[in-house]
């Protein structure tokens, strides 16, 4: 039996914990402020005020405007069903490793063990959400779209909804996956319900913080108060979960965090990502393995280990459309002055449908991951790096084309007029090639950082330039990817452009690809040579 | 035809390091021949220069009488290793892989299935055929991959370290695959600390073939 109260175990054992050799000290803490005001006082903040100046107000109105409430509505009721999900894969009760292995394995009860870092981490959510959300607004206020007591108001919107994001993910990660199902179908109900008959959104939190952020509601004071309250009384809540938490949810998620922030930290972005990757699941048993020709048998080989992972598949399936339905709402925009006020919207818009594009391709090129390390391995299989790429290409090529068009269709159905179809169509199709070479290029990069990008580059002017050639190593893909759809983007729209930077694109990043792969595009099958 | 493989002032270091010392061996006969020697002497380093992975610094080494070069197909064809973990898929079963491996040297599919539990079998793990890799320890990951290399077809087969996490069953299984493979005609390098593997080796005229990795400056063939 425990002789000392659990309150001064955990203090001692914290103590002990805080006390290791490299653990922060009061001056790092202090240091990790001044490095945060200095960011947003001499970067964030002035970009914000330069935005805001640039920006239309006949825009930043919309934005915040009562018309503006459906969209956030829906916006917010899918951000509350990612949340839950979210926190399935990392929920906001987190100890390190070691921590969370030792003491939820004592007997003080988990309640007293979790619930600090519990509440600590969904107030840190609030806190950088909010803030974010606060340039942001700070950003429209500038734009003459608010004055400063709606900019407070906004402000403390943002925060509220983020707790609650941070709370649904607290219950993703507490709850069972059956509890789960049922309350994003719940969600999602509350979601369809408030979209078809007007005013049930303001049943909802969700409706509430939509209903707060559109303003023109004479109640805004009482869904302030009954949103801060839905937060208090879950935040009231957390505790009794926490006393069935299960250990070895927390456990396995700490692990596997800590492991891919060791990963990230040393190159590694593969085996970082490949922590958070569904494992597969036992189904088709055998029909993965087919013989004859290359592309048939590699496409099936694909495809039934892309149905063994549906969570991958699922998010590819999510990602790419919602990617591709952004892109193509840009179309318009193509090709206009760079003064242009509407490049405010179509670049960010640009750039999200590329990054959305890109990370969804990662759930069609599990086999570009394994080709590469077919390639760097001793040779195993018995068809050469030719036709050990063509099995490869036809699945993530057909399926980031199909769902692309999957995505853009709709867009351009309800969106444009009968004229654009085709305009907007290529346009997604040759989107979805650049992003491909994007992701083909990255695959076959080294497992490792290469050596000599950890030594220092020092370019005219003193300056170590070898941090950012690690940084560029690091997100060759995403810039790659996002250049190449922002030169489409802002460069005059006509054939022999889209030829020259298609084909520029195309021919530089596969060469350069297969250069990392190390082998001869010439080398023939191992298996073609005679016994004698 | 059986492989053979000559070295001769076979040394491999870099700046401020050696990672193989000059060494010097012939085999010319087919069997099991164990590669000793203390951590560091560089075994790994001389099976990754026979199997054309590491150039050497000094010397040459000869894989039936060719440098040994990744690239040249039929040299491929030729050399099997087990130097590394060798590439796993994580979503296809263990005899799905086996047998892909199987396919892709042109055995058809259902007779690559056949063979693929069959080699499961000798290794004694029939039973994960249908797991993931994933779902296996690392002594069974390790037999695992050694029926991958095993699956495709060579003369010359390079092991570093088969015995890793096995208990001594398993090795016991491992050694007896080997000596007859060796026996069908291939020859087998394996890098090894084991007494079961060094007890098996090959012998010519009474004496077991052996390379032992003995110092800094020179290797024996006994």
């Amino acid at each position: 039996m425990p002789t000392r109260s659990d309150n001064l175990r955990l203090r001692a054992a914290k103590g002990i914990y805080l006390g290791r050799e490299g653990a922060p000290t009061s001056g790092d803490r202090w240091f990790s402020l001044y490095l945060i005001v200095f960011v947003l006082g001499s970067y964030v903040v002035p970009v914000a005020y330069a935005i805001g100046q640039f920006l239309d107000f006949e825009l930043a109105a919309l934005l915040v405007s009562p018309a503006s409430a459906p969209y956030v509505f829906g916006a917010l009721t899918l951000m509350a069903a990612v949340s839950l999900w979210v926190g399935r894969v990392q929920g906001p009760t987190f100890l390190t490793p070691y921590l969370a292995h030792t003491l939820l394995s004592t007997d003080i009860s988990r309640r007293r063990v979790l619930v600090r870092p519990t509440t600590t981490s969904v107030l840190g959510i609030g806190l950088l959400v909010g803030g974010i959300v606060t340039v942001g607004v700070f950003a429209l206020t500038q734009a003459g779209a608010s004055d400063w007591v709606r900019f407070g108001l906004l402000s403390l919107t943002g925060g509220l909804a983020a707790v609650h994001g941070g709370l649904l993910a607290f219950l993703g990660q507490r709850l069972t996956t059956r509890w789960l199902g049922i309350l994003t179908c719940t969600i999602a109900g509350l979601g369809g319900l408030g979209k078809l008959i007007p005013g049930m959104f303001l049943i909802t939190p969700v409706g509430w913080t939509a209903a707060l952020w559109a303003g023109g509601n004479a109640w805004l004071v009482v869904l302030l108060g009954l949103t801060a309250t839905t937060g208090l009384v879950v935040l009231l809540v957390v505790p009794r979960a926490l006393g069935r938490m299960p250990a070895s949810r927390i456990v396995t998620q700490s692990i596997r965090l800590s492991e891919a922030r060791l990963f990230t930290s040393t190159g590694n972005v593969n085996d970082a990502m490949q922590a958070f990757r569904a494992p597969p699941r036992h189904r088709f048993g055998g029909l993965a393995v087919g013989a004859g020709f290359p592309l048939a048998s590699g496409l099936r080989q694909d495809f039934v280990t892309a149905c063994r992972t549906p969570l991958s598949l699922a998010s590819a399936c999510v990602l790419i459309p919602c990617g591709a339905a952004l892109l193509t709402l840009v179309v318009p925009a193509i090709g206009a002055e760079l003064f242009d006020s509407r490049l405010v919207v179509t670049v960010p818009l640009a750039v999200a449908g590329a990054l959305l594009m890109f990370f969804g391709t990662g759930g069609l090129t599990e086999g570009w991951r394994h080709l590469k390390n077919e390639f760097d391995a001793s040779a195993l299989f018995g068809w050469g790096p030719r036709t050990a790429m063509m099995r490869r290409l036809p699945w993530p090529v057909v399926g980031t084309i199909v769902l692309t068009l999957a995505g853009a269709l709709p867009t351009v159905a309800v969106s444009m007029d009968a004229a654009s179809v085709v305009h907007a169509v290529v346009w997604s199709l040759i989107i979805s090639v650049a992003i491909l070479c994007a992701r083909f290029f990255q695959s076959m990069r080294s497992r490792d950082i290469p050596v000599d990008f950890l030594a220092p580059t020092v370019i005219p002017g003193g300056i170590d330039f070898s941090a950012v050639k690690i940084l560029i190593w690091l997100g060759d893909g995403i810039i790659v990817s996002v250049t190449s759809v922002l030169a489409l983007v802002l460069l005059p729209w006509d054939h022999g452009t889209l030829v020259a930077v298609l084909g520029g694109l195309v021919i530089v990043t596969v060469m350069w690809a297969w250069a990392r792969t190390g082998q001869a595009f010439s080398a023939t099958a191992p298996s073609a040579v005679s016994d004698s | 035809m059986t492989v053979t493989v000559e070295c001769r002032g076979l040394g491999v270091w870099t700046d401020d390091s050696i990672l193989l010392p000059e060494t010097t061996f012939s085999l010319f006969t087919p069997g099991l021949v164990p590669l000793t020697g203390a951590n560091g002497a560089g075994k790994t380093t001389l099976l990754k220069t026979l199997a054309g992975r590491q150039l050497p610094s000094a010397g040459e080494c000869r894989v039936n009488g060719q440098v040994p070069n990744e690239f040249d197909p039929s040299f491929r064809a030729c050399v099997a290793s087990l130097i590394d973990t060798p590439p796993m898929a994580r979503d296809m079963t263990l005899i799905e892989q086996l047998s892909l491996v199987r396919v892709s040297w042109g055995d058809g599919v259902s007779a690559a299935f056949s063979a693929a539990e069959h080699t499961l079998e000798q290794l004694t793990i029939a039973q994960l055929g249908e797991r993931f890799p994933y779902e296996l320890s690392a002594g069974q990951l390790q037999l695992f991959g050694v029926a991958l290399t095993l699956s495709r077809p060579f003369k010359l087969l390079l092991l570093d370290e088969p015995e890793r996490h096995l208990d001594e069953e398993r090795v016991e299984a491992l050694v007896q695959i080997l000596e007859s493979l060796a026996d069908d005609g291939g020859l087998i390098i394996a890098a090894t600390h084991r007494a079961e593997i060094l007890d098996r080796a090959s012998v010519i005229e009474d004496v077991p073939v052996r390379v032992d990795l003995v110092g800094p400056s020179s290797a024996d063939e006994i």
